[in-house]
């Protein structure tokens, strides 16, 4: 498989999206998996080539019907036991299709 | 000088890319990335540093032409070349950015004020305006890297210990601050609606309509507001609005070259910043997170979004409301040195958040008077602000100000101006 790509998107794709991207980081890393991060903004989001979208719910309502990969919803991102359970439940989702 | 050092200091250092891009690739190295995400984020830095130069140049193009219909409108000179703080003096904004942050670790180190400034493009914009308001005020040198460095470093830590306590009356949790320059219209926000508002109506019991949400394009709202601006110059200009603006240039293909520009500079402009401060970022969270144990994470403002959905959008319509009442009063009056324009991000960022404050102070009453007191509050600090910043980045403050950056770039001014 190529290298996972996963896009945090937040309305500017430079502050709260780049403290998700980081979170998501220290979760891959503790897992031990390799994947590439990068942050978006809300307008060009769905037009950037990715594997999954990881953004706050009222970014997901903009994005949802635009967007052509899975969109993962997260309501606090400085919470890591939730930001950990919505990815490892993507990576699982990604296993059992496989 | 030597003239290996001369090359040193001012061919190497003096290019803001490879000085900003070195910090990055010590970050990186720091964090132990492999060689692969080390040549990477390196180049993705100094590339984005060009991205970012182009962004504001773009921007600068599409609304220069406003300030000049102005001056013919008032009579006054046209404004003059400004200087280009981005592009001339990256390194100087790289210092500045690991002055003010390393002084804000060792104050969240050693004292009671535990907070960590960690907005990302805050982290850049912040020493971009302080070195503006020096040069401004014709500072050069390492005299305005330490005035820069110093006020960054203030900024940074008075900020967030101001949000603090409004953070936890909204979100009822003490884990986390801001770092973005919404607070002096939170606490203007938090006062009035404590005064006039009644916490108990809050504005989430509203049903919203759906269509509202279209108010979250701020993008596309930003550049409605820039065509409009051109529309009512151009009237107002009237038979001379060929030779001031058009050119020759059909009216209609004039006003969407200038609009659409603008929204293609402000995407460049973010995708810039966004390149310049990926790899930089992460490093600064790391050392914080070894250095200073206890720190209160100071962040950017949507993590507050969450806890007031519809105080933020109903936020945004009256800050904006307010501020489009106080453009048709102050601009006319000519007490600002130049046009101010509605302030459409800054309704919907910096308003909005101190929107969910007011909300949490006042609810509903609270939100709606706080933000159209709001709106024109930020149309006096970018208007008043232009005094300080009309050889430098006063453009950029007519689409990104009306907040800290000018109430703390005026004080600066102020400061550069008495001791310069």
């Amino acid at each position: 498989m190529d290298e996972l790509l996963i896009q945090a998107v937040c309305g500017f794709g430079c502050g709260s999206s780049l403290l998700l991207r980081m979170k998501i980081d220290k979760v891959l890393k503790e897992e031990g998996i390799t994947a590439r991060t990068f942050c978006g903004d809300v307008g060009t989001a769905a037009a950037t080539p990715c594997d999954v979208i990881f953004c706050s719910e009222e970014i997901a309502e903009r994005l949802m019907s635009r967007a052509k990969v899975p969109v993962i919803t997260v309501v606090n991102f400085n919470n890591p036991a939730e930001v950990k359970e919505k990815v490892m439940g993507y990576i699982q989702s990604l296993e059992k299709a496989d | 000088m030597n003239p290996v050092l001369d090359f040193i200091i001012n061919q190497i250092f003096g290019q803001g890319a490879i000085f900003i891009s070195l910090i990055a690739l010590v970050g990186l190295v720091l964090q132990k990335k492999s060689v692969s995400d080390v040549i990477r984020g390196t180049f993705m830095t100094a590339i984005g540093y060009f991205v970012l130069t182009q962004g504001s140049s773009m921007i600068q193009g599409a609304v220069t032409d406003v300030g000049t219909a102005f001056s013919a409108i008032m009579n006054s000179p046209a404004p003059g070349e400004s200087v280009d703080i981005g592009g001339q003096y990256g390194t100087q904004i790289g210092l500045v950015m690991l002055i003010g942050f390393f002084i804000n670790l060792l104050v969240a180190r050693f004292t009671k004020f535990k907070t960590v400034f960690l907005t990302g493009h805050m982290l850049y914009w912040f020493p971009f305006v302080f070195v503006a308001a020096g040069v401004d005020a014709g500072m050069k040198g390492a005299g305005l890297v330490i005035f820069a460095g110093i006020f960054t470093a203030i900024y940074m830590i008075v900020a967030p210990n101001l949000m603090y306590p409004l953070v936890k009356k909204v979100t009822g949790d003490d884990s986390f601050s801001l770092a973005h320059p919404t607070t002096p219209l939170s606490l203007v926000a938090a006062g009035v609606a404590k005064l006039v508002g009644d916490p108990s109506k809050s504005t989430e019991d509203i049903k919203f309509p759906k269509a509202l949400n279209f108010c979250r394009e701020v993008s596309i709202i930003c550049s409605i507001v820039i065509f409009l601006t051109y529309l009512v110059m151009a009237g107002l200009l009237g038979a001379n609005a060929d030779a001031v603006l058009f050119n020759g240039t059909a009216p209609f293909v004039y006003f969407f070259n200038k609009t659409m520009t603008f929204g293609a500079g402000v995407t460049v402009l973010l995708l810039g910043v966004r390149m310049l401060i990926a790899e930089i970022v992460p490093a600064f969270t790391g050392f914080s997170e070894k250095l200073v144990p206890g720190a209160i994470p100071a962040l950017d403002c949507p993590t507050l979004f969450p806890y007031g959905p519809n105080a933020n959008v109903l936020g945004f319509l009256c800050s904006l409301a307010g501020s489009i009442v106080a453009i048709l009063i102050f601009n006319p009056m000519g007490i600002f040195p130049g046009l101010v324009v509605p302030l459409a991000f800054t309704c919907f960022f910096e308003a909005g958040t101190a929107a969910i404050v007011a909300n949490a102070y006042g609810g509903v009453r609270g939100c709606i008077i706080a933000s159209f007191i709001n709106g024109i509050v930020m149309v006096l600090l970018v208007g008043f602000g232009g005094y300080f910043f009309s050889n430098t980045i006063q453009n950029w403050m007519l689409v990104f100000g009306g907040n800290d950056f000018d109430l703390w770039g005026i004080i600066a001014g102020l400061v550069a101006k008495l001791f310069g």
